[in-house]
Formats: C-alpha cells, structure tokens, sequence
C-alpha cells in the first residue's frame, strides 16, 4: 500500500550494444525507458535511428496482422480459454521457423487475394448465364454481323406486350422478328431489319418499351456458350473448395504466426526504444526510471556488457512515474485507482484502505446472498477457464470479492434473489412463511431495508461517516508526515470534536437517557469554537485568522453534503431488492401448468439476470464515485503518471528461454 | 358530478402517481439513451469492437426509467391493487402517492436527458482516449446523483404511507 521509490537510471554503452542492452532491459520488465536528454553541456547530441529497421518490420506486422484472423476462421480447436503457446524466440528465428511463419502469412494473404478473385470471377459468370437464359432458343451465332442491308438486334418487351399483337404491329413497322422466349418477365425478341430504317425503328422500338441486350459478341450459339459457362464456374467453385481446404492446411501453422507475430511485436518495441536513446560518435545514452527495489538485478544485468550506468534518486523538478505496491488482495483494485486517476509519486497510496470500503460499500449496495454468490462465482470460475490477462484477471478478481461481501450483506438484509424464497413458500407451503426459516428469508438475520429502511439509511450514513473520518485520518497523518503536525490539529481534529458530539446527540437520540443531550451539545458546541477559533492559526492578522475560522464552519455544508451523498446506498439497496421483488411477483402469476411452468422459469431467469446486469454497472460505478469524490476529495493528490516499463509481446505466446532465466 | 366522482378516487389519484412515474421517467430514460445511442453508432461504423465500453455509456440514462418503474410498483403493491384491496384508498393517501411519484418523475425526466447528454459526450472521449472513458462514465454518474436521491425520496414516501 505504497507508492514504489523510483531511481533514474542512466547507461552509457557502445552502439554495437545498444540492441541487445535495450533487450535485456525489456526482458526484465522494470525499467520504463525515456526520451534521453539530448543536451549534454554545450552539445545537442542527436538521437540513435532506427527507422529503415523499424519500416520492415512494420511491413511485416501488417501482414502477419491480417493472415492471423483470416487463418482463425480455419481453426478447428477453438476455445473460450486464452491459449498462451510457448516457444523459444531466440530458437525460434535461428532455425529458420520465423522465416517459414512470415512465409506462410504471405501465402496466406495470396490465396486470400486468388479467394476473391475467384468469387468476382463467379459473380459475372453467374449474371451473364442469367442474362443468356431467355435465349437459349435463339439458334443464330451471338457475333452475326447480319447483311450488308440489314442488321439483328436482341432484346426485350416488357410482358404486357401482347405477342400475338406483336407480330402484326412488327411486320407493320417493317421489322422482322423472332420471337424467343415469352414469359412473366417479358417477351424476347431478335428483331432484323433495314439499316437505313434505324432511326424510325429505334424511335418505334423505344415507344414500346423495348430493352436492347447486349450478349458477348462470340462466334457461337446463346446456349453453348451458356453450358461453356456453367462449366467455367463449376470449375471455379472446385478451384474454390481446393482453396478452402488449402487455408485449412495453411491454419495449422497459425501458432507458427502468432509466435513470430509476439517476436516482432518485441522487436518494434526495441526498435522504438532505441530512438529514444541519444549518441555521440560511438556511444549511447539511455534515460529512465527503475524501482528501487529492482536496482540491484538491474545492476547486475547490465554489468554483463561492456557499459557504464549510475543510478540516482529523482532531482528536484523530475516526475517519475508512479508504481503502487499492495497485497495480493489489493492490487485487484488498483485499477479503480487508475479509473480515477494514480497518486502523485512520493504521496500516499490508499489502495488498501479504499480497497476495504469499497466491498462494504458495495455489498451494501448489493446485498443479495444469491446474486452476490452467482456473481463471485461467476467471477471466479470466468478467471479458471478464460485464463484471461493480468488486467481482466485483477477485474474479475475484484469482482469476485465483491460478490462474496454482496452474499454476506444479503444475508445479513433477506435477499435471496429478492425474496425468491418467501415467494415460493407462499405458492407451494404458505405456512412455512412463519417459520424461523421463512423468517430468515424474509428479514435475514438483521432486518430487511424494505421493511425498515431509515434503520437502513442510519447504516448507510454510518459508514459514510466513518470513510469521511478516514479520509481526514489520512491526511492528518499526512500532514503530521510532511513535518505539518501543527496544521493538522488545527484544521481537523476541532472537526472531530463537533462530530464525536453531533455523534453522541443522534445516538441520544436513538437511546434516550443513554448521553445526556447537555453533554453532546457542550462537545458539539466545543467543536464548532475550535473550528472558528483554530482554523486560521498561523495567519498574519485578525481579520484573516476570523475569515479562515468563519471559512471553516461554511465548510461544514461540504462535510454535510458529503454525507448525505451516501443515501445512494440506501436507495441502490431498495431498487435492486423491489425489482427482485416485482420479478418474483410477476413469476407467480402464470404457475400454472408445465407450459405455465417454463414461461415462469425463463421470467424468472431473464429478470433477475437483467437486475443482475443494471444494478452492478450501478453499484459499481457508484461505489467508485464515492471514493473518487468524497473519500480522495479529503487528502488525496492525484496526476501520477502509471509506471509503463519496457516489456517484451506476449499477445500470444511467452518466451520459454527467459523465463528461465 | 357522479362521472367526476367516480374518476376522482384516491385509488386512481395513486395510480395517476403510479402512471406518472414509469411515463416521465421513461421518457427522460428514452431521450438519453436515444442521445448516447446516436453517438454510438457513429463511434461504431469507425471502431466496432468498442462497442461493449459504448454500451456502459448507454446503459447510464437507462436506470431513470427504472427507477420510474419501480415506483410504479410500489404504488401498486402499496394500494393492494394485486390482491384486490384497492378501493379502501381515500382521496387524500390517494392524493398522498401521487405526490411521493412526483421526484423520481420529473427528477428522473431531466436527469436522465441531461445525464445522456453526458455520456453522449463521453462516446467521444471513447473515440479519441478509450483509457479515458471511466472518467467519463464517471463524469455521467455524477448526473445520476439527483436521480438517486428522487427515487431516494419517493421510495421513502411510498414506503412510509399509512
């Protein structure tokens, strides 16, 4: 639960060196490598160039980016679970398999490329058999040239044309035709006629609706050259299954591509790295950060090559990046802090603590027995068989907890699925209802919110009160930490007195003749003189010292706005519980027979999924609300930029060889 | 006059509550969502596989509709309609829950339009920082807080009814 110390690091090394330095550096994953300073006294040194390195390997990425999915549609052994495969890289290229991976992601694009060639190649066959279908009568060549005199043209009328019709109103216009085919979708004609009478016959043609056709001028006849086709694209649709089963073969090497595809990725990194570091005439220099805790196996990595390197703690004006160290448990929600946005390096990690409230926050918010262990286990079995990566993993685990304190909070308040049941008791056994069982059911082993819930609201603001009170304890320490104990007694312990004595009013209240009410006024009286009178201790004047006390007692509005803000506990808790509720109710209308059975089964199982689903985004969300604004909102720094170290690619696949090392 | 008393009940006053709060509720709940699924579909036709953190931005403006809904219920369930004891409502506990339907009706009618503006916003920070978009999920929440407290009220009223 703290904030790693960062030391910089600097290496001098001989540029020959550079790339298996940058390497190492990945492979130990704790050091983020910067842009280097370039200016070294008087001299602007120039940065390494790596960008012809860098341009093929980019080229090779596109490719292997783009065989990889369209191989995953061939493969077979297709699971839910994250397969990690597992190679020797440095093997891996030596003997010649990278090679043969990038190969096989080439042929891959290739046969793509011939795949759609093909399908456009079928898509015209397949129009122009279609448009030589209706003249599949016509007997004469396709590239008759007709007379000197006369010329054939082919086409259609629409099918409202009369053919008997027709043939009187052609011959009338001085047109000879034959008619092909006619059909609901028209009637086809080979039309001959004089080529000085184009003109008056395109216009008459034209007013009837004509449609000209224009076939492939072939020297042979519609119907054979329709068969021709028709072979062509079975033909083609062979060549296409031949292709399919060619990309199912080339799929069993997707591994293959997925390896090289992590060792490229890997070597654009160093690549990348490289042109951070800055050179002279035969060395380079490179800038970055290291936990302090990771200097020593940094040291002795790098003291197997011929360099020079120093460590130092961060100067003044340097922002190192921030690593949170915390638990096993707590690092699952770090990433809640990352939401937010990460402590500024050197202040304090509340992690842990928020971690703490969180799950009461939202187990209270959630609390159902059975959603809450549907949700943990849901959680927990997704980690076993997905096997997904670290930042799922930490989702999921955070999740899982949550669930468990949602389970413990429903017992606690009687949510079993809502009141899942008491529903069933009062259909099947209505006298079990009374029972001490039923009654658990129904108010749990405290009380239900639904049936009490200002008793419930008092909780909520309870634990709002103490998250606020531990928010201020954070920063007391805080302040007391920095060497600023003196502002820290002054500007929040007088706090703490008006709220031990507004405390012991509400429970004098609860509990008549348990506090003597003269007894919390005084310290609640006390408390608001400390504020007014010890707020501006330290300021130069009067009349600044009054402002800041007077500013001090406005401020109470804050404190009681900020714990008013925990109502939403309550209210999440009543809405989940009643929606529960109503599916519950709405199941037991329609009990009746096996059809009435499954009808309330897939009611039943839909709604409470659907309450499951909209009430975690809000319990989530809400419950990280009330941290990031009202707990962080009383010491936290924010702006600390994430740790990001250099790391070799495991998309896909891991590197046995430095795993072992 | 028989036909305006036969109308002016206490049960249907409580149902008018009843009705009033799923309507406006639900209309606000329409109207964000509509905002951020419009942005939505522009964010996809660029980046389909963003849709599931764009559905988290669609999923907010939703809860005022149920909120609404819920409220809806516990009037119904209140005035014993399911089991038949509706016509016991006076005109004033009638008049009673009608008022307790009013903050999560219009609370939710405005919050849920002005949170879906948010989100609607919020798709943007998907599409140019997806790191960024809990904070802006975060942003939309902070809209909701007005929502929660309406239902907050409501409930209690609802729940508090002699």
């Amino acid at each position: 639960m703290s904030v790693s110390n960062m030391k910089r690091l600097t290496v001098f090394a001989f540029q020959q060196d550079a790339d298996r330095i940058v390497r190492r550096l990945m492979n130990l994953r704790c050091v983020e490598v910067r842009q280097a300073d370039p200016e070294r006294g008087d001299e602007v040194l120039p940065f390494l160039k790596a960008e012809s390195e860098l341009a093929e390997i980019n080229r090779n990425l596109a490719q292997i980016r783009q065989a990889i999915p369209i191989l995953a549609k061939y493969c077979r052994k297709k699971g839910l679970a994250r397969r990690v495969l597992r190679a020797n890289r440095e093997q891996f290229v030596k003997s010649g398999r990278a090679a043969a991976a990038l190969q096989l992601a080439k042929d891959t694009l290739e046969l793509q490329n011939s795949q759609k060639e093909n399908t456009a190649k079928q898509g015209e066959l397949r129009a122009l058999c279609e448009a030589l279908s209706p003249w599949l009568g016509y007997e004469t060549l396709l590239n008759d040239p007709g007379t000197q005199k006369t010329t054939t043209v082919l086409g259609s009328f629409p099918p409202t044309v009369e053919p008997a019709v027709l043939t009187g109103e052609l011959d009338e216009a001085g047109i000879a035709g034959e008619q092909v085919l006619a059909d609901e979708t028209g009637v086809y004609c080979a039309l001959t006629f004089l080529r000085a009478e184009e003109s008056e016959v395109n216009a008459f043609l034209a007013a009837k609706g004509f449609q000209k056709v224009d076939l492939p001028k072939e020297e042979t006849t519609a119907r054979e050259l329709l068969s021709r086709a028709t072979k062509e694209i079975a033909a083609l649709e062979q060549q296409y299954r031949e292709n399919e089963e060619r990309f199912a073969k080339l799929a069993e090497g997707k591994d293959e591509i997925e390896i090289l595809s992590d060792i490229e990725e890997t070597n654009r990194t160093a690549a990348e790295l490289k042109q951070r570091l800055a050179q002279t005439s035969h060395c380079a220099i490179l800038d970055g950060w290291v936990p302090a805790s990771m200097e020593k196996t940094v040291a002795e990595a790098l003291d197997q090559f011929e360099c020079a390197y120093e460590t130092e703690d961060p100067a003044p004006g340097d922002e190192p990046p921030v690593l949170l160290r915390n638990n096993r448990f707590a690092a699952n929600f770090e990433w809640v802090i990352g939401m937010y946005s990460y402590p500024r390096y050197g202040t304090f990690d509340p992690t842990f603590i928020m971690s703490i409230f969180y799950l009461i926050i939202f187990g209270l918010m959630f609390a159902d027995f059975g959603y809450g262990l549907l949700l943990s286990v849901l959680c927990f079995v997704g980690i076993k068989v997905l096997n997904p990566r670290a930042p799922m993993k930490r989702m999921l685990m955070m999740f899982g907890f949550c669930g468990i304190s949602s389970a413990i909070m429903g017992a606690v308040f009687g949510g079993w699925f809502g009141n899942l049941p008491i529903a069933i008791m009062e259909q099947v056994a209505p006298n079990a209802v009374d029972s001490a069982a039923g009654h658990i059911f129904a108010s749990g082993l405290w009380f239900n919110p639904l049936d009490d819930p200002m008793t419930f609201l008092v909780i909520s603001l309870g634990v709002g009160a103490v998250h606020l009170i531990a928010g201020m304890a954070i920063k007391f320490v805080v302040l007391c930490k920095e060497g600023h104990a003196l502002e820290a007694i002054c500007t929040i312990l007088p706090y703490w007195v008006l709220f031990a004595g507004l405390g012991m009013f509400a429970v004098g209240l609860a509990m008549p003749g348990m506090i003597p009410s003269g007894v919390s006024a005084g310290i609640s009286i006390a408390g608001a003189a400390m504020i007014l009178c010890m707020n501006g201790i330290g300021q130069k004047s009067f009349f600044q010292w009054l402002i800041k006390g007077l500013g001090g007692l406005y401020g109470l509005i804050s404190y009681a706005s900020d714990l008013l803000s925990y109502s939403r506990v309550l209210a999440l808790g009543l809405v989940a519980g009643v929606i529960a509720k109503v599916i519950n109710m709405i199941t037991a209308l329609g009990t009746k027979g096996p059809i009435g059975f499954l009808v309330m089964l897939v009611i039943l199982i839909v709604g409470h999924a659907l309450n499951i689903g909209i009430n975690i985004l809000g319990t989530f969300v809400h419950a990280a609300r009330l941290q990031y604004i009202e707990f962080f909102g009383k010491f936290y720094e924010d702006g600390g930029e994430p740790f990001n170290p250099a790391l070799p690619a495991e998309e896909y696949s891991e590197d046995i060889a430095e795993s072992s090392k | 006059m028989e036909l305006w008393k036969s109308i002016f009940t206490g049960t249907n006053l409580a149902l008018l509550g009843a009705a009033f709060a799923t309507l406006f509720a639900g209309i606000g709940s329409a109207k964000g969502v509509n905002l951020v699924a419009k942005a939505t579909s522009g964010l996809i036709s660029e980046d389909p596989n963003k849709f599931g953190k764009a559905f988290l931005l669609q999923a907010l403006p939703m809860t005022q509709g149920i909120y609404g809904l819920v409220t809806s219920f516990m009037i119904i369930f209140k005035i014993g309609l399911l089991s038949g004891g509706a016509a016991d409502v006076t005109l004033s506990q009638g008049a009673y829950y009608f008022v307790a339907a009013l903050p999560i009706a219009f609370g939710g009618l405005v919050s849920a339009i002005k949170q879906g503006e948010v989100a609607a916003a919020g798709i943007k920070v998907l599409a140019k920082r997806p790191e960024a978009t809990g904070k802006a999920i975060i942003s939309a929440s902070l809209v909701e807080t007005y929502a929660i407290f309406a239902v907050l009220v409501s409930l209690l009223l609802i729940l508090f009814a002699k």
